[in-house]
This record gives structure tokens, C-alpha cells and sequence, in this order.
């Protein structure tokens, strides 16, 4: 299974005005259909890392996915889950949220109808599409959000703080979906249990430098990480 | 926070809400220009009046939020009412007018309780020049109510800190709510084109 | 002071609309002449938030209320034309769905908010501010001001047009409350914009069409 190399990073570095480097020297293969969990404190990097896979911002070294150096053609192999669902949800309903990664990758009209029904299925929310955004509860838009992106199925999902402020019911729920979604997935999350139950691997986010990879093996328990992370110096 | 939607009749079944939305907009502006050429003569309001009620009655619209939500402009007119009388004749001048305003304001409300917004934003997208127009209304529309949840939020945030906010205060608290709108356009603008959307 | 519909005359409501509606074409045309992708999420939450600010009503000593009108503090961010653009949408919306102001008046209202506030305004600062540049603050809170006095005047002239008002008797009572008004709006975006200088400046070095 985990052979191809779906996304190879290779030195990427990033930095918002020329001297604070938020990203260092960061080197990691991600082999298809792998869920990879980047843990660490505020201010890590995780999200920045996220978004320079996603083409979003604008950084020194090299990204691959597929082989590919970042194109505007790769956009519909990624879909990116944003920490706050409001910044997902921009249209007035929710038919047209869901529709509009389709509508912008060419898909027929017709075939946009069925996608938005079936990807509110998926995601346990089945009629839902004249509903307004504003309308409905944070798990709620959590799950929306989740729909807008599945709708055009890419082969990536990038998700930023997927279990932030879910209630632990709606956290269960929504871990369970994402992991029913077939796909090479990055999370980016500070919820150890989240990087313990879904990754493959676990790697170690500290102030723009990868610090430590774990294989699904290495990492026991929720209590290991935390250990880790208490003994590791420099982390407060 | 709790909002009113305006148009939550809109998803009820009566008659204004079957009605094509582009039809309806024409049929806004025609009403709206007739009562404002209408002579001041009481027996030409009639009409424009009972007409309110049938549309209210067969669009399923209780009378009592209706009158409630119409009352909004009686601020306004108070204001008018005090800088006609000085003129002759002001108090005539000024019923005729607080008349038009009033069946002017029931026609928009009726239209406005009857038609989805999303509606009125595709309607308005066949418009020329009307993508954006229809875009920012769309955006309007979904974030309006977010805004003035952050902005309560704030000032209750403010309140609790044992200040009650002055001038100054709601400037500062203004300009956060600005800073807030315009971080929120950066990671929208993320958003939208992590799915692919394109200027057109 | 948003006008209601049957307020103004046929002859008013026309010649208005045919000003406001033409420059709102006019606008259109400049804004998406250069138009980059992050405009259109920016005009859309500055829309949103033009919208909050004139929908919250804050106290005054006395129990009266005031709301701000916020049309300059707009055009000295995003500039004249997209400024003047956001305002008459959330003029619009607000006589549509608040019956704040009237559907047929949205060209008179807007004339003498959005206009005098954003393309008025930012050009008349643009002019002080070259001419004597160590007072900004000072154009800042003046022109905000003016730009509430004008549209005041404005209103009265639309009003006295239509034969609803006599110009004479009406124009003290509304400059007074228009001055209270101006100088609340002065310090208002005087205050706001030096809170944008010290939080985040680079929002004020957002391209200006």
C-alpha cells in the first residue's frame, strides 16, 4: 500500500517578511493513501506547512505531488479543510457551497445536482442544500465544510484543526467520517488523541522544523506523545 | 445570536412566492412609480391599500409581524413630520406622503418576505455588470449576521472588563471589526481558490 | 437620515437615480478594470461591514441613539470607486430588508451618503493632504465632517425640491443635529483609522481604486 510517494517536500522553506523563517528546512515523503498527523504547539507551523502543500502561498523549495511541481491543474487532487468552518462557508446557501468546488472544475449541471445530495449523505446531513450557513451549529458547518470539499473527491485532504471546538460526540463522529474517506490525508492538529486513533505517522512540528517521526507503531498512547512533548526542551 | 431572517416566508407556499422573481422586481418598480405619480386624493390610495391586504392573504403573512416590521420607519417620519409643518398646507403635504411611504414600504416588505435571497442574487447576476453586484450582495447576505455577532461579542467582552464603551470605544471596537472582516476576506479568498475558482 | 420612499417627487426620484445609478456603472467600470481575485472577498466583507456599522445604533448622553455612517473611513481604505460601490449595495440591501431609507430614493440616499462620503470626501483629503501633509488627522476629522454637512444640505435641497419642506424654516434644526452628528463621525474615523495605523498598517496600503 504504501509505496508511491504521493507529495515529496523537499527543503521547503517560508517566511512572511524576509527574516522570521516560519518554515525550516522541512524534508518529508508522503506515500498514497497514508494519513499523516503534524502535531505541535501554536505558532509551529502546522497550518503554514498545510498551505504551502496546497499551492496557497508562495515558498522557497519544492513541493511534488505526483511528480509534479504545484500547478494550477493539481488544485481538484486537493481538498483543503479550513480550523474555521465560517472561512469555507462564503455563499448564502448550501447547495451553492458544496457546488462550487464542482461548478469551478467543469462538472455538468446535472451531474453538480447529484454530487451536492450525495456528498451530504456521506457526511450524514442528507437535505440540507437550501439551509443558510448562518443557520446552522458549529459541528453542523464543520460538516458542510467537509461536504464542500469531498464533492469534487480529491485524492488529497489537507485538514487544519479538523476536531477544534467540537463537542466530544461531534469529534467522535467527525473522526470516524474523515477516516471512512478514502485518501492520502495530512491533519494538522494539536489533539493528541486525533494524531494517536487516525495517523499513520506522527510527526513533530517545532517552531518550522520537523523535530521527530513516528511510525503508527512507535506511538503507544496519548500518554507517550504527552511525555514526549513535556521532556522535549525548548517546546514552552 | 438570534436573528430574524427576513426572508423566511419566502420558504412557505402562497401566492407571491410562486411568482417568477424577475417579475416580481418589475412588478416592485411599476407599484413603487405609481404611488409616487398618484394624485393627493384619499379615493386613488384605496386601491394600492386593499391590494396590500389580498397580497398579504394569500402569501400567508400574519398581519400582526408584518405591521411590526413595517413600524421601522416611523423614526424617520417623525423627524419629517416635525420640518413639514412649518411649511403651508405641511400637515396635508406630509399624510400624503407618510401615506406613499407607508404602502411603498408594505410592497418592498411583501416582495422581500416572498422572494429567496439566493434567488434575488441570481436574478440579479443576469443584470449587466451584474456578477459583481451579485457576488458582493452574496457575501453581504452570508456574513452580515457574523459581523454583528463578533461585534456584540466584543462589546460584551468590553462590558464584562468593567468598561462601558464610549466614542472612543466603539471606534476601536469598530476598527477590530474591521481588521477581523478584512482577515476573514484573506482566508475566504483561501478558500475559494483552494477550490478552484478563477477571476473571471 | 435615509429617505423613505414617497418623500421626494417624480422629478427628484429621476434626475437622483439617473446620477447614482449611472455612477455606480461608472464605478463598476474602474473596479473591474484592474480587478485582482482578493478584491472581490475584500469589497464583500467591507460590504458586510459597512453594513454592521450603519445597523448598530450606539448611545448618546440624553437617550437618543446615533449610527454611524462609515462611507468615508471606507473610501480612505479601499478607495473612491469601491468605496461609493459597497455603500449603495448596503444602501440597497438596508432599504430592502431593514426599510431603512426607500427602494425609488436609493439614488438620492445614495447621492448623499455613499457620494459625498466616499468620492467626495476621499478626493477633497487626497487635495488638503498634498497641500498640507503634516495634518492628516486634522483633514481626516474635518472632511468627515463636511461630508456629513453636505449630505445634509443635500437632503434638505431633494426634500424642498419636492415641496415636502421649506429650505428656510428646515435648515437650522438639520445642521444642528447634522453637526452633532459630523463631529461624532469625525472623531469616530479619526479614531478608527489611527487604531488601523497602530494595529495593522498595512491594511491602509490596500490598493485604492
Amino acid at each position: 500500500m504504501e509505496n508511491k510517494i504521493k507529495i515529496e517536500i523537499k527543503n521547503l522553506n517560508f517566511s512572511y517578511d524576509e527574516e522570521k523563517y516560519v518554515l525550516k528546512n522541512i524534508n518529508l515523503k508522503i506515500y498514497e493513501n497514508e494519513t499523516v498527523c503534524i502535531i505541535g504547539e501554536n505558532g509551529s507551523g502546522k497550518t503554514t506547512l498545510l498551505l504551502c502543500i496546497a499551492g496557497l502561498l508562495k515558498y522557497e523549495g519544492e513541493v511534488k505531488i505526483d511528480g509534479e511541481i504545484f500547478n494550477e491543474n493539481l488544485r481538484k487532487k486537493m481538498g483543503f479543510l479550513f480550523e474555521n468552518p465560517d472561512d469555507a462557508l462564503f455563499m448564502p446557501r448550501v447547495f451553492d457551497d458544496i457546488a462550487f468546488g464542482p461548478k469551478n472544475f467543469g462538472f455538468e449541471e446535472e451531474r453538480i445536482k447529484e454530487i451536492v445530495k450525495e456528498s451530504l449523505e456521506k457526511v450524514g446531513l442528507p437535505g440540507f442544500e437550501e439551509r443558510v450557513p448562518h443557520h446552522l451549529s458549529f459541528g453542523e458547518k464543520k460538516r458542510i465544510a467537509l461536504a464542500s470539499i469531498i464533492s469534487y473527491s480529491p485524492e488529497i485532504l489537507l485538514l487544519d484543526e479538523p476536531t477544534l471546538a467540537l463537542s466530544p460526540v461531534s469529534k467522535e463522529n467527525f473522526l470516524k467520517l474523515i477516516k471512512s474517506i478514502r485518501a492520502t490525508k495530512i491533519i494538522a492538529t494539536h489533539d493528541l488523541e486525533v494524531a494517536v486513533e487516525t495517523g499513520d505517522r506522527v510527526v513533530l512540528l517545532n517552531k518550522g522544523t520537523i523535530k521527530k517521526v513516528w511510525n503508527k507503531s512507535e506511538v503507544k498512547s496519548i500518554k507517550y506523545l504527552k511525555n514526549f512533548l513535556l521532556k522535549e526542551p525548548g517546546e514552552r | 445570536m438570534k436573528h430574524h431572517f427576513i426572508d423566511d416566508f419566502a420558504y412557505k407556499k402562497g401566492f407571491l412566492q410562486r411568482v417568477d422573481t424577475g417579475l416580481k422586481v418589475i412588478l416592485l418598480i411599476l407599484l413603487l412609480l405609481c404611488v409616487l405619480v398618484i394624485p393627493e386624493k384619499v379615493l386613488f390610495y384605496i386601491p394600492f391599500i386593499i391590494l396590500t391586504f389580498l397580497f398579504l392573504i394569500f402569501s400567508k403573512i400574519p398581519f400582526i409581524y408584518f405591521l411590526k416590521r413595517i413600524l421601522i420607519i416611523f423614526p424617520f417620519l417623525l423627524v419629517l413630520f416635525s420640518l413639514s409643518i412649518f411649511k403651508e398646507n405641511g400637515l396635508r403635504i406630509f399624510l400624503f406622503s407618510f401615506l406613499k411611504s407607508l404602502i411603498s414600504i408594505s410592497f418592498v416588505f411583501l416582495f422581500v418576505m416572498t422572494t429567496k435571497m439566493t434567488a434575488l442574487s441570481e436574478f440579479i447576476k443576469k443584470l449587466p455588470a451584474g456578477f459583481l453586484i451579485s457576488d458582493i450582495f452574496s457575501f453581504l447576505y452570508r456574513y452580515f449576521f457574523l459581523l454583528q455577532d463578533e461585534f456584540e461579542k466584543m462589546k460584551r467582552a468590553m462590558i464584562s472588563k468593567g468598561k462601558n464603551p464610549k466614542l472612543k470605544d466603539y471606534a476601536l471596537l469598530s476598527g477590530n471589526l474591521f481588521i477581523r472582516s478584512y482577515e476573514r476576506s484573506e482566508r475566504v479568498l483561501k478558500a475559494m481558490i483552494s477550490r478552484g475558482w478563477k477571476i473571471k | 437620515m435615509h429617505i423613505p420612499d414617497g418623500f421626494l417627487d417624480l422629478k427628484t426620484v429621476s434626475a437622483t437615480n439617473v446620477f447614482s445609478i449611472g455612477f455606480l456603472f461608472y464605478s463598476i467600470k474602474k473596479i473591474t478594470k484592474k480587478l485582482n481575485p482578493e478584491r472581490i472577498p475584500l469589497l464583500g466583507l467591507s460590504c458586510a461591514f459597512i453594513f454592521t456599522l450603519e445597523v448598530i445604533s450606539f448611545p448618546l448622553p440624553g437617550g437618543t441613539t446615533v449610527h454611524l455612517s462609515g462611507a468615508f473611513f471606507i473610501s480612505l481604505i479601499l478607495g473612491p470607486f469601491s468605496g461609493f460601490f459597497i455603500t449603495f449595495i448596503s444602501l440597497f440591501v438596508q432599504a430592502l430588508i431593514l426599510g431603512h431609507g426607500g427602494i425609488l430614493t436609493i439614488g438620492a440616499n445614495s447621492l448623499n451618503i455613499a457620494f459625498t462620503g466616499c468620492v467626495m470626501g476621499y478626493y477633497f483629503y487626497k487635495f488638503f493632504e498634498e497641500l498640507f501633509p503634516s495634518f492628516k488627522t486634522m483633514w481626516i476629522f474635518i472632511i468627515s465632517f463636511l461630508t456629513l454637512i453636505t449630505g445634509s444640505l443635500l437632503l434638505l435641497i431633494e426634500l424642498t425640491i419636492s415641496g415636502k419642506i421649506l429650505f428656510s424654516k428646515s435648515l437650522f434644526p438639520v445642521l444642528f443635529a447634522h453637526t452633532i452628528a459630523g463631529i461624532i463621525e469625525g472623531i469616530f474615523t479619526v479614531s478608527a483609522i489611527s487604531f488601523l495605523q497602530r494595529v495593522k498598517p498595512e491594511i491602509l496600503k490596500t490598493q485604492k481604486i
